[in-house]
């Protein structure tokens, strides 16, 4: 076996080293601007692409060439099984990618690291590892595409998303790459058998290129659905013209969340009193006229965590314009680590005592424009000129910050998932600690339904609107707007309440259920489980206790009734022993339409021999020498 | 060992279907162990893919396979390690050098034969140190040779290997494949259209036509069957299904020279009762019989 991966090495040999040497030039060079290891997400997206598409390409090039009947009987004939002969040119792809991707990332971070000012966390060099798994799995993917005998294999290449956009920490970021790679190697290791013409025939082969195949229909069922309701929507509304100038704002009805969502400023206050006519609420429209209007949201969905890979960080510098610094966050050290930019020598570290006892930070905060700093509970406020970072404010236990110090005008607010504070702008020039909440009003529903607050600064206090139904469309909570008045004296009270409807028909808001209950369920638990944000986890529980409408209901099961049937019927012409056909069905019955589309893709058509009934021969019988 | 055991090769009811042609159509045919196998038919006969599904680098539609007792469906690589195969493309890897070549080779086979190898690549002007690519065709087709024998297969397929090579580099494979044969326990099933080549290596000759098996016998007696005939007709001649055995026909300087299949010498009576003024009987080759036997069906179409 060590000869073929031998071969395959000193095939690629020119090839791969002028692609090692460019890519270390290349490396080199961009080491040289200062964001080297926080790179834009452009950059991130950019980089990711390039790896990914040497694996691909990779993967599609060695085996494709391979793969030419001549060729491929010689390489498949000879006394080795198939798998080693396919783990040889794995391991010889997997020495090149490592050569050529791998290694000039470790030689340019050591470089960085030990001849630089440049800090290097631990992190930094799981960074390689995760790349190549990446560069790997596409290469996995490229090998499938190729020893498939259908287009459908195309649809694999999903497999790696399950990683790629994933910022699970520390070595569990490589679990669910590690789970996609051995489901890709499984796969290829499935198709590379001597006749490359026939589908895969075991179960659990079947079963492992079925299932990525149904979840990427799925997907492209929804989006295609989407897609097709809207542009149906617009045609309806406007014509052909429409597709260039519709605009969705207009086309909601009065009262509806969606509707809701286009509103904002005075309109999102006005909006929330509407059908109102209070005293109260005629002298509140007066006032927000006039008012300075705050508008905010729980965008920190996510907040860093120690060791995670530098895809998820956002922001973790903090950049001292006066004295040209950049302190850039450590996740080895909970610390800042400060760089002269002018010089580029390494000035020190920056903890929560400054820069003199340099205590570490106990999370790992999120940098808001060069001034605050965001733990889960604690807000810290920078201060360039002494250098040191002051704790500002502190929730209590159990509490998780969603969004901190939003001002506009003499209004400064913060948000978590229990409440919404109000706070002197003034105190935060005093830094003597933290600062008191001038005022909270507890959250009037659950945080990760919340689309959106609005506070307009009255006379004599707050006028406050929480919009929430981010997950009402999905069924998860409901749709509504309340309005809240805050006084001046801390009281507070609801002055107006609004149950709003839902923006798009049931149809095509529960459209991936219909399609596939259990496929919807996957990607709900599956990216809940993998490590979304906070704002899209989906527990297992509020998927079981969702209320649907009855007609989604009966449309679903109406849906997997039909895909069964047809399964059953198309099933007859396809290349299935009667106990397969039975297993897809069932898979039909129980995953939907993604299943019965994902028939024609992962088997073969039946093919019979139907010889003529008579055929003139001169000789049909077997014949032995004498 | 029983007589069933002595078959390297044997298929029954073996289909193949592309589409919709049908590759192969219900061939059965049992190869018996030993000696030189030559396998012929036109273009599109199915020898490539009876080849292919015998390697099992392509399934049957219908009916079985087998190669030295095993199917060819579960080959294990024991078994594929016993089957030597010679394409026409003579595919190797071109970024190798010989010498690396020979070394994989020889890692992957146990019963390696250094003596074989040197001795068939001699009658080739192939260097150690060179690279594939740089070889010609010919040298590739030598080097290709003495890497299959050298394997100690007990059977070799030859599909077409002297496809494209000069009749130098022919000559030298020809020898090299003689040579090895002698005294060998190797069952060689050999393609080609070369019939000269045939006539000198064969000692059996297997005929395929539209994916069925024709006619399986020793060249000379295949040869035996097809007898050509120089007729001199007195009126015009008679329709072709008239002649017993018709296999093809062909006007020359106002005769006509008639080939027909397992037809002896009382053939002349019967052209002379069809209406021949003179008949004579011509000596012919394998060459000339098998392309009579091959074209019968190109007169007729839709027979």
């Amino acid at each position: 076996m060590w000869h073929l991966i031998k071969s395959e090495l000193l095939r690629f040999r020119r090839l791969g080293f002028g692609f090692a040497v460019a890519h270390l030039l290349v490396l080199r060079a961009v080491s040289g601007f200062g964001d080297f290891f926080a790179p834009s997400a452009a950059k991130i997206g950019l980089g990711l692409l390039t790896y990914a598409l040497t694996g691909l390409i990779l993967g599609l090039y060695q085996i494709g060439s391979h793969k030419k009947i001549h060729r491929w009987a010689y390489l498949i004939h000879r006394p080795l099984a198939p798998r080693k002969i396919f783990l040889a040119l794995c391991t010889a792809a997997g020495m090149w990618l490592f050569l050529v991707l791998s290694l000039p990332q470790l030689l340019i971070t050591l470089y960085l690291d030990g001849m630089t000012p440049l800090w290097v966390d631990l992190r930094q060099y799981a960074l390689i590892p995760f790349l190549f798994g990446t560069a790997f799995s596409f290469y996995l993917v490229g090998c499938f595409i190729t020893l498939s005998r259908s287009r459908g294999a195309l649809l694999v290449a999903f497999l790696p998303y399950f990683f790629l956009t994933r910022d699970a920490v520390g070595l569990w970021v490589f679990l669910p790459q590690l789970v996609v790679l051995a489901w890709l190697a499984y796969l290829a290791a499935s198709a590379f058998k001597p006749d490359l013409s026939t589908p895969l025939r075991r179960p659990l082969a079947v079963a492992a290129s079925a299932f990525p195949t149904q979840y990427a229909l799925f997907w492209v069922l929804v989006a295609a659905s989407a897609v097709g309701y809207q542009s149906l929507v617009i045609f309806q509304e406007e014509g052909w013209t429409g597709y260039a100038t519709h605009a969705w704002d207009t086309h909601f009805a009065e009262g509806s969340y969606m509707n809701a969502q286009y509103q904002h400023g005075i309109e999102a206050l006005d909006h929330g009193l509407r059908g109102e006519d209070t005293q109260r609420s005629v002298y509140l429209r007066k006032q927000i006229e006039l008012a300075e209007i705050l508008e905010t949201s729980p965008w920190l969905a996510k907040f860093p965590s120690r060791g995670q890979l530098m895809f998820a960080d956002g922001s973790r510098s903090l950049i001292d314009e006066d004295k040209d610094i950049v302190w850039t966050f450590s996740h080895d050290r909970m610390l800042f680590h400060g760089r002269d930019q002018g010089s580029g020598k390494a000035i020190g570290w920056l903890g929560l005592d400054g820069r003199i006892a340099s205590r570490p930070f106990p999370e790992v905060p999120y940098v808001v424009g060069n001034r605050f700093l965001l733990t889960q509970q604690r807000i810290y406020r920078f201060d360039p000129r002494r250098e040191q970072v002051d704790l500002r404010f502190e929730v209590g236990p159990g509490e998780q910050l969603y969004g901190g110090f939003e001002q506009e005008a003499s209004m400064l607010t913060a948000l978590t998932d229990k409440a919404f504070y109000f706070f002197d702008p003034k105190d935060l020039r005093d830094e003597s600690g933290p600062m008191a909440p001038t005022a909270a009003f507890a959250l009037p529903g659950e945080i990760r339904n919340l689309s959106g607050v609005e506070v307009a600064e009255l006379l004599d206090g707050y006028l406050v609107s929480f919009l929430f139904g981010t997950r009402s469309e999905a069924g998860y909570g409901p749709a509504r707007q309340i309005m809240a008045e805050l006084r001046v004296d801390g009281s507070h009270e609801v002055v107006a309440e609004r149950v709003l409807g839902q923006g798009w028909p049931a149809f095509n808001r529960y459209r991936g259920f219909i399609f596939s209950p259990f496929l919807e369920w996957v990607h709900g638990t599956a990216w809940s489980w993998i490590g979304p944000d906070r704002a899209n986890r989906v527990g297992f529980g509020e998927i079981a206790s969702r209320e649907l409408p009855a007609s989604v209901l009966l449309g679903a099961l109406s849906v997997a009734g039909l895909s069964a049937l047809l399964t059953a019927f198309v099933g007859r012409s396809r290349d299935l022993t009667p106990k397969a056909r039975g297993a897809w069905v069932l898979a039909a019955f129980c995953l939907g339409l993604p299943a019965f589309l994902s028939l024609f893709l992962v088997t073969g058509k039946r093919e019979g021999v139907e010889l003529p009934a008579s055929r003139p021969r001169l000789l049909r019988q077997g014949w032995r020498m004498a | 060992m029983d007589g069933m055991s002595e078959l390297v090769i044997e298929t029954h009811e073996l289909s193949k279907r592309f589409g919709r042609k049908l590759a192969l159509d219900a061939l059965t045919l049992r190869v018996p162990r030993g000696g030189v196998h030559a396998v012929v038919g036109s273009n599109g006969a199915g020898k490539s893919t009876l080849f292919r599904v015998l390697l099992g680098i392509l399934s049957p539609t219908a009916g079985s396979s087998r190669i030295l007792g095993e199917d060819s469906q579960t080959l294990t690589p024991e078994t594929r390690g016993k089957i030597g195969l010679v394409h026409e493309e003579h595919t190797l890897p071109s970024w190798m050098t010989v010498q690396g070549l020979t070394n994989m080779q020889r890692s992957l086979y146990p019963r390696w034969k250094e003596g074989t190898y040197g001795e068939v690549l001699g009658h080739f002007q192939v260097l150690p140190e060179q690279k594939i690519s740089q070889l010609s065709r010919g040298e590739r087709a030598g080097l290709n040779l003495a890497l299959a024998l050298a394997q100690g297969p007990e059977v070799l397929i030859l599909d077409e290997p002297t496809l494209g090579l000069d009749v130098v580099a022919k000559q030298a494979f020809l020898e090299s494949l003689l040579f090895a044969g002698e005294g060998e326990e190797c069952t060689v099933l050999y393609c080609s259209h070369q019939m000269d080549e045939i006539e000198r290596v064969a000692d059996n000759l297997i005929i395929l036509e539209r994916g069925s098996l024709v006619s399986m016998a020793p060249p000379e007696e295949f040869c035996r069957r097809v007898s050509g005939w120089v007729v001199d007709w007195t009126s015009p001649p008679p329709e072709v299904r008239a002649i017993p055995g018709f296999l093809q026909a062909r006007d020359v300087d106002g005769q006509q020279q008639l080939m027909v299949l397992d037809q002896d010498e009382g053939f002349s009576e019967c052209l002379e009762i069809l209406g021949a003024n003179a008949v004579l009987r011509l000596p012919i080759g394998l060459n000339q019989a098998v392309n009579a036997y091959l074209t019968r069906n190109h007169s007729s179409p839709n027979a």
